[in-house]
This record gives structure tokens, sequence and C-alpha cells, in this order.
């Protein structure tokens, strides 16, 4: 596997970005992108969906939802909502000094586990808006009805995350940051500075010489459909490493300040498999780097 | 006794497969009370699996020949030997994983639980060779064949009929 290769994921799925409305996939593109990549495994899982020279949009569905059950299974072994959840606390008391009520947007959001997650278990209090933004209505209509099942303080939308009536104070994302390659991702970093964000938070692979062993084991061993099989290990393989992060966003995404949360490189990278990009206004730095504790310390420098 | 010991590492990997099968099939956030049903569905049917296999041991005990009985002990104490290992340092690796610090918990599941789960046919099997190598009776490397092939298609078992895990996704 190969930095470079796209993720079944984004090929088997086209939401026109402006309208949202989703677009035909051609069998016969998908596979010449998989040819020219010469990504042979992606090819066998792509044989096994339904459809004749369009795949079938249902059954891509039901794949994607199957795959980020299985996903969330393991963001919640990784225990992904507790570690936003550190770093968004204290986010969320230093903005509460001058706002009253806060909207944290999720980028990507999927089915939405992070949120669901955090309004679960974060008690963050009435004057706290979780919202998610994906742009498939399949994934959104399930997040909103799990939401609503478990009666849980978040709302779900099709959307564009940078268009909404009002913007995000925090923006957030999991596993979304190593979807975006070369100018898309320094866009993802403006257009969030753009929308008026006063912080985000990114979390995604950290990437490393282990990543990819690592996500091929636990992809073996925790899933069982083969597109979250295949995208998974090609995720890690993927990562972005944090040179590249810290040069998107800081190269990007101005007027915020921008670093990394255990990002620093590790002789033992097992002992940290994630990281996440901070960008906070630079107002805000100094008060959230006191608010988060000794947890400052996993923090790299803002720049 | 050595084979009573062997019947309670197949009960726990039991409940334990029924938690893996039942894992990344409900997308719900409060998941505890659909885990405890799985994994009693697992216990339940590993249960099953024990008790037939120690009926079959008592019938070859007074039905065949206290030799074969005597070979069934020894078999049965290397593959305790075996999965006894796996079972106490996933165990040791559970503990670590609900009241560690957070980060410890994740090393846990990084060192331990993921690989683990991954290498279990393996070691399944390689326990199953253990036994039977040590005795030439060929009653009792049926008996770990049977052994090793329940437990390596057990998810798949507990997988039959209508189980938690049914009509869970949105």
């Amino acid at each position: 596997m190969k930095a470079d290769w796209p993720e079944l994921s984004d090929l088997i799925l086209d939401t026109d970005p402006s309208t949202l409305e989703r677009r035909p996939v051609e069998r016969a593109h998908v596979e010449s992108v998989l040819a020219t990549h010469g990504m042979g495994s992606a090819r066998r899982v792509l044989d096994r969906i339904g459809g004749g020279d369009t795949l079938d949009p249902a059954e891509v569905d039901q794949i994607l939802v199957r795959s980020h059950a299985e996903l969330q299974r393991l963001a919640f072994e990784f225990r992904n909502g507790h570690r936003l959840l550190m770093l968004m606390r204290p986010l969320l008391d230093v903005l509460a000094q001058t706002t009253e009520h806060l909207r944290v947007v999720d980028i990507g959001c999927g089915m939405g586990f992070l949120l669901r997650w955090v309004a679960a278990h974060g008690r963050l209090g009435p004057n706290v808006e979780l919202v998610g933004c994906d742009f498939n209505p399949t994934l959104i209509r399930a997040a909103q009805a799990l939401a609503e099942e478990e009666r849980l303080a978040c709302e779900f939308r099709v959307a564009n995350a940078f268009t909404l009536e009002r913007s995000a104070d925090i923006y957030i994302s999991s596993g979304v940051l190593h979807h975006f390659r070369g100018e898309d991702l320094d866009r993802f970093f403006a257009m969030q500075a753009k929308a008026g964000a006063r912080a985000m938070l990114h979390l995604d692979i950290k990437a490393s010489w282990a990543a990819p062993i690592g996500a091929w084991i636990f992809h073996r061993a925790r899933m069982r459909e083969p597109l979250a099989q295949h995208d998974g290990v090609l995720s890690a393989v993927r990562a972005h490493p944090r040179d590249a992060l810290l040069t998107a966003s800081r190269n990007a995404g101005r007027p915020l300040r921008y670093t990394l949360f255990d990002g620093r490189p590790s002789p033992l990278p097992i002992l940290r498999t994630l990281n996440v990009v901070v960008g906070i206004a630079p107002e805000l730095e100094g008060p959230y780097v006191e608010a988060l504790g000794p947890l400052a310390k996993r923090l790299e420098a803002f720049g | 006794m050595i084979l009573v010991l062997l019947g309670v590492l197949a009960l726990v990997d039991g409940a334990f497969c029924g938690f893996r099968a039942s894992a990344g099939r409900n997308p719900r956030i409060f998941l505890w009370p659909y885990y405890a049903t799985a994994m009693r569905r697992g216990l339940a049917f590993a249960a099953v699996f024990v008790v037939v296999f120690l009926g079959a041991g008592l019938a070859v005990r007074f039905g065949v020949s206290q030799a074969t009985w005597n070979a069934l002990e020894i078999a049965a104490s290397s593959m305790v030997q075996v999965y006894g290992v796996y079972a106490t340092l996933v165990l040791a690796a559970l503990a670590l994983y609900g009241f560690g610090a957070f980060d410890l918990s994740v090393l846990a599941t990084v060192i331990v639980l993921g690989p683990f789960t991954l290498i279990r046919p393996l070691v399944i099997l390689g326990g199953a060779i253990y036994g039977a190598s040590r005795t030439d009776d060929p009653i009792v490397w049926l008996f770990a064949i049977a052994a090793a092939f329940v437990m390596m298609s057990f998810e798949r078992i507990i997988a039959l009929g209508r189980p938690p895990w049914h009509d869970t996704m949105p």
C-alpha cells in the first residue's frame, strides 16, 4: 500500500460539495483508478459491491453503515471519546469565559460516534451545542436516529460544515485529516479559519513505522467488512507526518495558531497511536495551556 | 480435575467469544446490557459443549478404558498449560484496560488485546496439537481435534439463530 492510493470509501461515494447531491458512481471509473494504482486487493472488495455499470447506492450505504459501526467499536476501544474530551473540556471552559453559547461542529462525522459519546458522557451542559455534519444522508439519518433513541443532546445534518447558518466555535474531526492531501489539506484548515472558528481539534492516526502494522492487526482482529479492513490499513499508510500537519495548518489556517498533541516522534510509537491537531485563536493560547494542566506537557509549542 | 479446569477455560473463552461476536454490530453508545446478553449467550453455548465433552470423557472412562482416560488427562493438562498462559495474559490486560490509567489501558489494547485476538486460532491449534502429541491414543487425538474445531468455529456457532446483534443497525 502507498500513501497516494485513494481509499475505496472515497471512490465508491460521490457527492457534489455545493448541492450535496449524490452523483452516480461508474464502476468502470473506480476500476480504472484502482488499476492505475495497482490496487488489486481493493478491486476484490469492489467486485463484491452490487449494481451493474453503476454501483448500487443502497448497497454502498449498507457497506458504509456496517463499516462505521465497526469503526466505532475501534474508536471505543481506543477511547477516542475520552481523548477528545480531555482536550475539549478545558477549551470549552476557556471559551465559556467570553461566550455564553458555544457550538462544536464535527466535520465528516459519519454515524456521529464521537459527538454521541461526548453527549452521553461529557456532561457539557445546555450551553454547548453539538452538531455533526456529513455529506452522506444515510449515515446522518442513522446518527440522528441513534441520538434520538438514546436521548443524546446532539444533532446531525447533511451539510457542508463550513457553510452552516452559524459558524462553529470549535471544529472537531476524527479520522478525517488523512483523507485530504496536498492543497486539499491546506483548504481544510483554511476553510475552518475562514468560517470563524476559534479553535479546532482534529484527531487522526499518528504516522509512524508501526502504524500500518498496528492497523493491519486491529483491522484483521476487529473488523469483518472487507472495505473497512482495506481502508483501515490504508488510512494508517496515508496518515500525515507531523511536519505535514503543522505546515499545512500553519500556512493555511491563519489567524489561528497550531500545534500537535502527542505529535512528538517516539522511539516506541505504540505508546502513542493517535495525535491531535490543536488550533486556537492567539488570545486563547495561554489560558488554554494553563487549563490543560499536566496534559500541556504533551503539546508542542504553538506556531 | 484437570478436565474441569479446561472446561472453565472454555467457558471463559465462550463468554469472550460472545463479546467479540457482538462487538462492532451495534452502533449505540450505551452497550453494556447488549454485551452482557451476548456474553451470556457465549457462556451458555460454551456450557453445552463443555457438558458434551465432559460427558464424552466420562463415557470413555467407564465405557472404553482407564488408560484412555489417563491419556485424556495428560493431553488436557498440556492444553491447560497453553490456554492458561494465554487466558492469564488476556485477563491481566483486561484488568489493566479496565482499571489502569488512560495511556496504560490503550497500551493494554495495543500490545495484548488486539494481537491476542488475532493469534487466538493459532493458540487453539497449538494447544490442541501439543496436547495430542503427549499421547498416542487416537481417541484423545479425536477429542483434541474436536475441541479445537469447536473453539475455532465458536463465534460462527453462537451467531446461529437469533443472536442479540440481529437487527441492531439503525
